[in-house]
């Protein structure tokens, strides 16, 4: 209601955009209301809003050590008196020259201030009238601080930019949100390259296939490695298995790349040397598409497969052992206790697993697809996927169209995809959902 | 004969008793063997890196990769350290981010997980969903790239990598498992009859008793910013500022084109041209020099991160 975002295109006639107080703070606008050339100052934005929390915080504790009755009074009525009296003097201070422009910046970051933690400090004083946790709730909210300006600036920033989707974006200047609102609209003329050429069709299917291959088959395995080693009597032998099976995870797919000219090299690879003692031809591996389907499966597994399993042998040591032992005296044997009850008692965590599995079905391991071919030409067909497309888009830096396509692509269908997953699990069966 | 038989309970003829819940010796020597080559399949190829990168060039070259090294040498490593500004520089950014960007992101799950894991905290649910929401939605890449460069002017800055990993939802559920499994509210109520705050009693009470858990998310956090080349290759152009898998992977590609090189020009001078400088044998080293680290370090965490991620797992 009293937000000061007031149209400044009468005052300096800049027309077309709505140039708040808000564009001001964050320094993407002059007090004249034009367009900087080079005035983004990121930090003073993290700066501001740092400020406004610690500010926020420190006010409602003051007051509310002063008042703690009729608090909600005493925080409201400044800010909704020094945000008329600021708006009103915007007016001014614009004819003033911006001389004082730090002042006023300063100003408006102590009146956001007010303004939120007015908000923050009602519902918090309302919520603890009941509990008497007020301080408490306090002190928990300054340890959410950190995280939550985290999340604000990584993640909600940036995800309006998912309708960079339906833009050409260009870059005009050094300020984003400049070039974001002048690039125009093309609506789906990035989807229309997305669908139609040959080479986007054909990333696409690479990643939904290669993704579905290694749910599938990294389910298989993890599960199996897990019940494998579970069954083990030997506990110490166990714990080796389950430290050596983990070992791959902790190698980047850089040096996994290192690993894999280690094999495949023509010369002096070892895969090559033992089909020579074997008697037969050696393999051009790096040339030869065909077999990198199958690598990619079994790089895939050998890092994956260790990591994987951890999990299923904790729920498995989890498990209740008198169940297996009725199972004994009914007369099962161990082959049918694994089927018929640890196998079953592991869906849930498959589900749960699963589900977000699906979610990333666009999203491409873009390390391995990136290094193990080792920039080799012939393999570029067989291990191109959308977020390698991606990747080498943005390093170029020119068309950011696929890219933002691709990135809608992926966002939107995944999270469409996790919640219907999700919601046909929800249907079989509640208690193995997501949420 | 037949009366022994009868009164003889089973289990005390010839055969030893065995746990009927233990599977057969026979099939454990079968399972045994399956993992023990599973386990030959995970090694094998670092082993084989490891001693290629101790042999000696010509020796590789002549008789190719071998999971023994030929002709022991330390020359490759000590040809990979003369050379003071790559490798050397690249272990300094690698280790200064690996540092701050741990240490930042353990404060920061640690501090998040907390409130969320107290059944008292009034919003925990509304935040809970604020934080999960972000695992199921995002941005996308090309709004990620606009948001460092452009936005927040990451562009060769070491913050480009520190920022990335100084938070993680996922870590944050994990820690708050933990929290609530391992750590019993009596005792935080406890702490606060005798006049604890909540900050004094998350310092002293809270944390010394999650170590586990903070030693798993230490470690993966270690890892994901030591193998970080992600965002390396993204925002950071100068040489001086890339780390380590940056470096390896820049190696890679002019790997390349030595190879590209190599083939074009005739293979007979090229393989001289090579074998002057330890070429197959630096390669190796330079993943070796990579990995190092982080797999010595692995055996120091594994006490710790086991039970930390098993804890942690378990949905709640």
């Amino acid at each position: 209601m009293f937000l000061p975002f007031v149209r400044y295109d009468s005052v300096a006639g800049y027309k077309g955009y709505t140039i708040s107080a808000f564009h001001m703070l964050i320094g993407t606008h002059g007090l004249d209301g034009l367009l900087k050339s080079n005035n983004l100052k990121p930090m003073s934005f993290l700066l501001a809003t740092v400020l406004f929390f610690v500010i926020g915080l420190v006010l409602v504790f003051v007051i509310y050590r002063r008042k703690p009755t009729i608090f909600t009074l005493a925080v409201s009525l400044p800010t909704v008196v020094s945000s008329y009296f600021f708006t009103s003097m915007y007016t001014w201070i614009v004819k003033q020259g911006a001389h004082i422009m730090i002042g006023f910046r300063l100003l408006l970051v102590i009146q956001l201030a007010i303004m939120v933690c007015t908000i923050f400090a009602i519902v918090l004083n309302r919520v603890s009238a009941r509990t008497g946790a007020f301080k408490s709730h306090l002190a928990m909210f300054s340890m959410l601080a950190p995280g939550l300006i985290y999340l604000i600036v990584f993640s909600y920033l940036p995800m309006p930019g998912i309708v960079l989707a339906f833009k050409r974006y260009r870059v005009f200047g050094r300020n984003v949100l400049e070039n974001f609102y002048k690039s125009e609209w093309v609506m789906f003329e990035n989807f229309k390259y997305l669908f139609s050429s040959p080479d986007a069709a054909m990333i696409t299917r690479n990643t939904i296939l290669y993704n579905v291959t290694f749910m599938l088959l990294g389910l298989v395995a993890s599960v199996g490695l897990a019940i494998l080693i579970s069954e083990l009597p030997n506990r110490r032998m166990a714990k080796i298995y389950q430290t050596t099976y983990f070992l791959p995870y902790f190698l980047s797919w850089m040096v996994v790349a290192y690993l894999g000219f280690a094999l495949f090299n023509y010369e002096l690879g070892v895969l090559n040397r033992i089909l020579k003692t074997l008697g037969l031809d050696p393999v051009d591996w790096y040339m030869e598409p065909k077999y990198w389907p199958f690598i990619y499966v079994i790089a895939n597994l050998w890092k994956y497969t260790g990591n994987g399993s951890i999990v299923y042998i904790a729920a498995i040591a989890g498990f209740d052992p008198e169940i297996y032992e009725a199972a004994s005296i009914d007369g099962a044997g161990r082959w049918k206790q694994t089927m018929y009850l640890t196998i079953p008692m592991l869906v849930p965590m498959m589900t749960l697993l699963t589900i977000l599995a699906v979610g990333r079905i666009f999203n491409a391991d873009l390390g391995m697809f990136l290094s193990l071919p080792m920039g080799s030409g012939p393999l570029r067909n067989v291990s191109n996927v959308i977020d390698l497309y991606v990747f080498n888009s943005l390093r170029g830096g020119s068309n950011m169209g696929f890219p933002a396509a691709a990135a809608f692509y992926q966002s939107l269908v995944g999270f469409v995809l996790i919640l219907t997953t999700n919601t046909i699990v929800r249907r079989i069966n509640p208690d193995n959902a997501l949420f | 004969m037949l009366a022994k038989a009868i009164v003889e309970p089973r289990f005390k003829s010839k055969k030893r008793w065995r746990d009927p819940n233990k599977i057969s010796p026979k099939a454990n020597v079968a399972l045994n063997f399956v993992l023990i080559l599973g386990m030959l399949a995970s090694i094998l190829p670092l082993l084989i890196v490891i001693s290629v990168s101790l042999s000696s060039e010509t020796t590789i070259l002549r008789e190719g990769y071998g999971l023994f090294p030929k002709d022991f040498t330390l020359d490759t490593y000590k040809f990979a350290f003369s050379d003071p500004r790559s490798i050397v520089n690249a272990y300094k950014v690698t280790i200064y981010t690996t540092v701050v960007a741990t240490a930042i992101c353990l404060a920061n799950v640690a501090l998040f997980a907390y409130p969320l894991s107290r059944p008292d905290f009034r919003f925990r649910t509304e935040i809970t969903f604020f934080m999960f929401f972000t695992m199921l939605f995002g941005g996308g890449l090309v709004a990620y790239y606009i948001l460092m460069t452009g936005v927040l002017g990451l562009r060769n800055s070491l913050w480009a990598i520190i920022l990335p990993y100084s938070f993680n939802s996922f870590w944050v559920i994990v820690m708050r498992t933990f929290f609530q499994t391992q750590v019993p509210l009596s005792l935080i109520e406890s702490a606060r009859i005798d006049g604890a705050g909540e900050w004094r009693t998350f310092l002293q009470i809270v944390l010394p008793i999650s170590l586990p858990g903070l030693a798993t998310i230490a470690l993966f956090t270690t890892l994901g910013v030591w193998n970080d080349w992600f965002n390396c290759v993204l925002f950071i152009d100068k040489p001086e500022l890339s780390n380590l898998n940056t470096l390896i992977y820049r190696a890679l590609t002019s790997a390349r084109m030595l190879r590209e090189i190599a083939a074009t020009m005739g293979s007979a001078d090229a393989a001289a041209e090579i074998s002057n400088l330890p070429n197959e044998t630096f390669r190796m080293a330079l993943a070796v020099i990579t990995m190092g680290p982080i797999v010595l370090a692995y055996p120091f965490f594994q006490k710790y991160f086991i039970k930390g991620l098993t804890v942690g797992s378990i949905k709640g």
